[in-house]
């Protein structure tokens, strides 16, 4: 696993779809929730939540709060260029 | 020396381009504990004010808020009756039923330039009915331990504070940063 780790790749964007559309796909790709906190970040708060599978660790940083624009969760990954690809088809 | 504040994707992918130049990259974090009233329950969201319903009201965000019932702050070592203001979102003067949390700072520096990202993770409430001694203050007439709703704070998962990076990248934890 360890080895597996050296070749991850690292990668964050927003994006412009909603959370739920992000877990689909990340339950499909068997990635399982694994902690949460709230996020306070250039004065907005956050719902942030890592989620995991063997080797690759993704996070979803979800705006809560009162927003009068739209929200764009960020996520933010560390993993094979497979998955990246995934994850920003549907971003 | 300049610095850069940056938000998590601005870091993350000011970061990414950096490693895929093959320039070996030192970050520097570090994590400090705070309780300092920077947060209060009359600020935060309902996402998060919602965890503290059981013994806690408001009408809405920035607005006064008040004990729904008497509890102990097990964090702080307070007491608080019904209807004690535990909040205010005008008078910062009143003492405040503050949320502690960690302040996290990850830098990086090249050709001169940091690059900064800030991030407070707040700690999370835990709410249960305890058995416990009321203070004299409480003008409690009975004198042995009654079943009181107990709050504590529990710290962040370790994973909520740090940001997952590549093993080729080096992470220094440091005290404190200082910016000149």
């Amino acid at each position: 696993m360890e080895g597996r780790r050296e070749t991850l790749k690292l990668k964050s964007m927003p994006s412009f779809t909603s959370v739920g559309t992000i877990e689909a796909k990340l339950a499909e790709l068997n990635f399982e929730e694994v902690s949460s906190a709230t996020v306070v970040s250039d004065g907005r708060f956050w719902h942030k939540r890592i989620f995991e599978n063997a080797s690759e660790t993704i996070t979803v940083s979800d705006e809560v709060g009162e927003v009068i624009y739209m929200k764009d969760p960020v996520i933010t990954i560390l993993g094979n260029f497979e998955t990246i690809e995934k994850i920003r088809k549907i971003a | 020396m300049p610095f850069y504040d940056c938000n998590e994707n601005h870091f993350i992918e000011n970061l990414r381009r950096i490693l895929e130049s093959h320039v070996k990259v030192v970050v520097n974090r570090s994590l400090i504990q705070h309780d300092d009233s920077k947060y209060g329950l009359s600020f935060i969201p309902d996402f998060e004010f919602k965890k503290y319903e059981t013994i806690a009201k408001r009408r809405r965000t920035r607005s006064t808020v008040y004990a729904a019932k008497p509890f102990y702050d097990n964090y702080h070592r307070r007491f608080h009756m019904e209807e004690d203001v535990l909040h205010s979102g005008k008078y910062h003067s009143i003492k405040s039923l503050s949320i502690p949390y960690y302040r996290v700072d990850y830098t990086f520096s090249i050709w001169n330039d940091t690059y900064t990202h800030s991030f407070d993770v707040l700690f999370t409430p835990q709410i249960k009915l305890e058995k416990r001694e009321i203070p004299q203050h409480a003008k409690s007439n009975n004198p042995n331990d009654i079943l009181i709703h107990t709050l504590n704070f529990l710290p962040p998962d370790e994973k909520s504070i740090k940001l997952s990076l590549p093993k080729s990248v080096l992470v220094f934890d440091v005290k404190r940063m200082t910016r000149v």
